[in-house]
């Protein structure tokens, strides 16, 4: 069954699916599909009617119409919208049935049964709002096969466009590779780098500040401004309803033009109530358009410039800059890019607005697989750690579920509980030294018996991934009852090329230059009380010392570091103050030779 | 000591004052011989048929009457040629097939002989009437043991350009034998009729070589020793018949013989010394030897069939066995075709599947770039009018613009052509 790349995007949706060798991309009259919902006069309309009712940018509700209901998902409560109180998921099914039905009543899609999608998510949508949108995606009859962050996409449709695919692989191993999507609502950048084959994201940042439609308004705002100007209007002088969203059309319609001309007049008529003078003409430059949109051009380029520092990479570390969406079309953002890259390190593809899709419909007809980018790790005693799923671990597709179970013991259950703390390093690849800093990903506490000794008690550990990429951590004690879980939403992936085979074996140690994760001073960290053998060097020394004094004997030679910290507790056996207790002096005081005399007693 | 059964017992002939171990019947029990006739018809000496108890165990062919010709051919020589002897004593000569048949009756069973004198002479007078065949019916009924008919009938079979005269004979050895009991059966008489409902000849046989006189219907009574000299000379007479009027061959006859005469006789020789005794009192040598010349002849021809058959069944074999081997590996041909052709099948379906799978997918695509086409058409035309129709709104305006609308009208017209090119490149 054929399995379609569906690019349910912030500003527009589309679908592909690879036939034979080529992809083929479903525009409607040339044009990707909005991600509008109007529900005006008790009905539903989706797409460009539903755009065309917009009277300006951002994302959300406008009035009746809804834009980017993606957006929506993971909230807490409905939207209301003209009064009717609306569940986002229910939203978000309009926008992708739509889509789905305009495939099937095209000639070239009716035969294939758009059953089942690999579906792109922003890089920052988290494990639940995954489940509702695969919960949306089921309302409109579609199944989602594995989901693939918009990025991997666009740049695994762009290895694709080639037939030397494992040459331009080659090229790029082991680079670093920046995704920029600038699109209608958004500014998505993303950080990736080939390692042995994979795909794998390295950071990523984005704003809705500089999103195409924030163009369009500014140069609305600045062409009423001008024709008010020109012709001594006042604000006093209304304007007719809907003109202002006309206006906004022509505006977006003379940000196209002005690619190919010098100038252009915004013509809108009639736009004023006024007897006078009611239409609107303003006649406006490149260099007009430039001076007007330049502050987030720049804005947009310097969150690249920002990300790159932020990670400790400059430009030139950058072997390729793709970019997508529309707004990449425009020359100003395409020489911007080409003076911090270079030329031949931009590639703006042909069609922008259909690289995700397509990307993800390459995907799908490759059957590429997500896999776990950084490894997921137990904080054990002493500041190890121990690997629950390692780097490069396939990810669930769907209906799959990957399950690990470890078994653990209690080092120290002395407060009466099982500390689990996970944690995932910054470096990716599944072999990472020890001393290389982690990320929290969570942590759970399990009741355990506080009257036990040390490894005594039996603990065990199942991490589970489900389809959604969503890490759960269940822990329970083999003599108490009850559960501890815990959810990790934020999962690092990595996505495979074609021709990858056990991408991660051969993988070797990158000299990176890490950011140190410093501690904020005060800050709490978790101690890890589990072992997953039984050490006693890892017991906390004063609890050792509660269950096996004989350890300690000197000839038995204890690790240093148990017999400080057992003597930690120890009060001080002249003065009987604790050790850290600052009127304690007896450590300075000289030994007295003479059994009588003793240490004054203060 | 063990019995004789019917016809299993070997003749001896014996004179009637010989001495032997064979038992010999009386002579009153023979028609009086017609008193000599001066045509000096010497007779011979009475028949002395005789069967033996003690002799039965061979199953040589046996002969009724006087000591068989086979094995002393000059015994033939030795019977009495009537027209010969006539003329040598004086007595009257045979003219008629009456006066021979009358003749035959006073040889008592001996074997007969006509010199074609008289057979030129019983030619002229072929024909029995009424009254002459009374008169021998009537001699005929004493010779109630049947010995003369065979003789008659052998007689019979060696008159050669005659037919009147043979018939003639062999009609009255018909009415002999219909009239006598041990042929009176019904069924017996369908057999020597040779008619469809007739028993077999082996049932019919059997019936003869066992026959017992019905007490109060037999005319004659028989005592035992009679009655198996009758059953012999019946069994004998019935042979005979066999050859004659059915063709059968000596071959089918002594296999007859040996089915349902001899072997069951044999049987009965259950030890060694009694089976001796049988086998050193054959005394009709030549039957004997016919008997076994016969066989051995059937067998050794038997033995070349068989050898013949045996080399065929070995040739068959080798043709058998190459037409298995030959068949064998047709199956082994026709298998690999089979596999061959199944493959081929796989193949052009897999060929037909993928060629139809790559049509959908042509046409898929086809579908595509025409509905891309199309929608592309629609969106330049729409942008088109939309424009347009700005630049019309601008020049209907009180102070038309027309510079808004020579844009307008610009960029319409360079997309138009645009898409005219791209069309004219597609």
């Amino acid at each position: 069954m054929t399995v379609f790349g569906f690019d349910f995007g912030t500003t527009n949706s589309l679908a592909s699916v690879v036939i034979d060798t080529d992809v083929i991309t479903f525009l409607q009259n040339e044009q990707p599909i909005p991600s509008v919902v109007s529900f005006e006069g008790g009905k539903v309309e989706v797409g460009r009617i539903a755009h065309d009712k917009l009277t300006h940018a951002g994302l959300g509700v406008q009035g009746s119409t809804v834009r980017s209901p993606k957006t929506l998902l993971g909230q807490e409560e409905d939207q209301i919208i003209n009064g009717v109180r609306r569940d986002p998921v229910q939203i978000v099914t309009h926008v992708l049935d739509h889509v789905r039905q305009f495939v099937l009543q095209t000639k070239a899609g009716r035969s294939l049964e758009m059953n089942r999608v690999v579906a792109t998510i922003p890089v920052n949508m988290d494990g639940k709002r995954r489940a509702l949108l695969r919960q949306a995606f089921g309302q409109a009859g579609m199944s989602v096969v594995q989901f693939v962050h918009e990025p991997l996409a666009a740049l695994y449709g762009f290895l694709r466009t080639t037939d030397a695919v494992a040459d331009r692989i080659r090229r790029y191993e082991g680079k670093l590779l920046l995704v920029f999507d600038w699109g209608g609502g958004t500014l998505d950048l993303t950080l990736c780098r080939v390692l042995n084959g994979l795909l794998v994201q390295v950071a990523n940042d984005g704003t809705d500040e500089v999103g195409g439609d924030v163009f369009d308004d500014e140069l609305r705002n600045e062409v009423e401004k001008r024709s008010r100007a020109e012709h001594n209007l006042n604000d006093q002088i209304a304007i007719l309803p809907e003109a202002r969203k006309r206006l906004l059309h022509e505006c977006e319609k003379a940000k196209i033009r002005l690619s190919d001309r010098e100038t252009w007049n915004v013509y809108v008529d009639p736009f004023y109530q006024s007897d006078d003078h009611s239409d609107l003409q303003v006649n406006i430059s490149r260099d007009d358009l430039k001076d007007i949109v330049d502050h987030l051009v720049k804005k947009g380029i310097a969150r690249i410039e920002r990300l790159l520092e932020r990670e400790g990479y400059s430009t030139s570390s950058i072997e390729l800059c793709l970019a997508t969406g529309g707004m990449v079309n425009m020359p100003m953002i395409k020489s911007r890019l080409d003076e911090l890259f270079g030329p031949s390190r931009v590639q703006v593809s042909e069609r922008s607005a259909a690289a995700i899709a397509e990307g993800a419909a390459w995907v799908a007809h490759d059957e590429a697989r997500l896999h776990l980018a950084k490894n997921v790790e137990l904080s054990l005693a002493r500041n190890t750690y121990m690997p629950l799923l390692l780097a490069g671990v396939e990810m669930p597709i769907e209906q799959e579920l990957r399950r690990e179970r470890f078994d653990l013991y209690c080092v120290d259950p002395s407060d009466g509980h099982g500390k689990f703390s996970l944690v995932s390093p910054h470096r990716p690849g599944p072999k990472v030294p020890l001393n290389d800093p982690r990320r929290p990903l969570g942590s759970m506490t399990l009741k355990v018996d506080s009257k036990a000794a040390p490894f005594k008690e039996r603990l065990q550990l199942e991490v589970r991934v489900d389809e959604n990429l969503v890490l759960t951590a269940t822990a329970w004690s083999l003599n108490q009852t009850g559960r501890a879980v815990m959810d990790v939403f934020d999962l690092e992936f990595a996505l495979s090329t074609p021709g990858t085979s056990n991408p991660w074996i051969a993988a070797n140690l990158i000299p990176i230059d890490e950011d140190s994760a410093d501690h904020v001073p005060g800050s709490l960290a978790m101690r890890s009380n589990l072992a997953n053998q039984q050490d006693n060097s890892l017991v906390p020394g004063e609890v050792l010392y509660r269950h096996n004094p004989f350890y300690f004997r000197t000839e038995q030679n204890p690790p240093q570091i148990q017999v400080e910290e057992r003597l930690y507790y120890v009060p001080c056996s002249i003065c009987e103050r604790a050790q850290n207790d600052p009127d304690c002096n007896c450590a300075s005081l000289p030994v007295q030779t003479n059994s009588v005399d003793r240490r004054p007693n203060t | 000591m063990n019995k004789v059964n019917h016809n299993s017992t070997l003749e001896s002939h014996k004179q009637q004052n010989e001495s032997s171990t064979h038992e010999s019947i009386p002579a009153s029990t023979y028609p009086k011989p017609a008193p000599l006739q001066d045509d000096g018809i010497k007779l011979s000496k009475p028949d002395m048929s005789v069967t033996s108890d003690k002799s039965d165990s061979s199953s040589m062919p046996s002969t009724v009457g006087p000591r068989a010709s086979s094995d002393n051919d000059s015994s033939i020589d030795n019977q009495i040629e009537p027209s010969t002897k006539a003329s040598k004593t004086g007595k009257k000569e045979i003219k008629s097939v009456e006066e021979f048949i009358e003749y035959a009756y006073s040889r008592k069973g001996q074997p007969l002989k006509l010199n074609p004198k008289v057979e030129k002479q019983l030619v002229q007078h072929s024909r029995l009437d009424d009254e002459a065949l009374e008169r021998l019916l009537d001699i005929a009924k004493l010779d109630k043991l049947l010995a003369v008919p065979r003789q008659l009938l052998l007689l019979s079979r060696d008159i050669v350009g005659f037919p009147t005269l043979r018939s003639t004979f062999d009609s009255f050895i018909e009415k002999v034998m219909f009239d006598h009991p041990i042929f009176s059966d019904e069924n017996t008489q369908k057999t020597l009729r040779n008619l469809p409902e007739a028993p077999s000849i082996v049932t019919t046989l059997a019936k003869i070589s066992e026959f017992t006189p019905l007490k109060e219907a037999t005319r004659d009574t028989y005592k035992d020793s009679e009655l198996k000299i009758l059953r012999r000379n019946a069994t004998n007479l019935f042979i005979a018949w066999l050859a004659c009027y059915r063709g059968m061959s000596l071959d089918e006859l002594t296999a007859l013989l040996f089915d349902v005469i001899w072997l069951p006789a044999s049987k009965r020789l259950t030890d060694d010394n009694s089976r001796l005794r049988a086998l050193t009192e054959i005394e009709q040598i030549s039957s004997a030897g016919l008997a076994c010349s016969r066989f051995k002849t059937q067998a050794q021809e038997a033995r070349v069939l068989l050898e013949r058959s045996q080399s065929e069944v070995l040739k068959l074999k080798a043709q058998i066995s190459e037409a298995e081997t030959l068949r064998l590996k047709l199956q082994e041909s026709y298998k690999t075709l089979e596999s061959e052709l199944k493959t081929l099948r796989e193949q052009s379906a897999a060929q037909i599947d993928e060629l139809q799978r790559k049509h959908a997918q042509e046409r898929t695509h086809l579908h595509h770039d025409r509905e891309q086409l199309g929608g592309r058409l629609v969106r330049r035309l729409t942008d088109a009018v939309e424009t347009l129709e700005v630049g019309l709104s601008a020049l209907k305006h009180t102070t038309p613009r027309i510079p808004v609308m020579l844009e307008r009208a610009e960029i319409v017209v360079d997309a138009l052509k645009l898409e005219i090119k791209n069309l004219e490149e597609d």
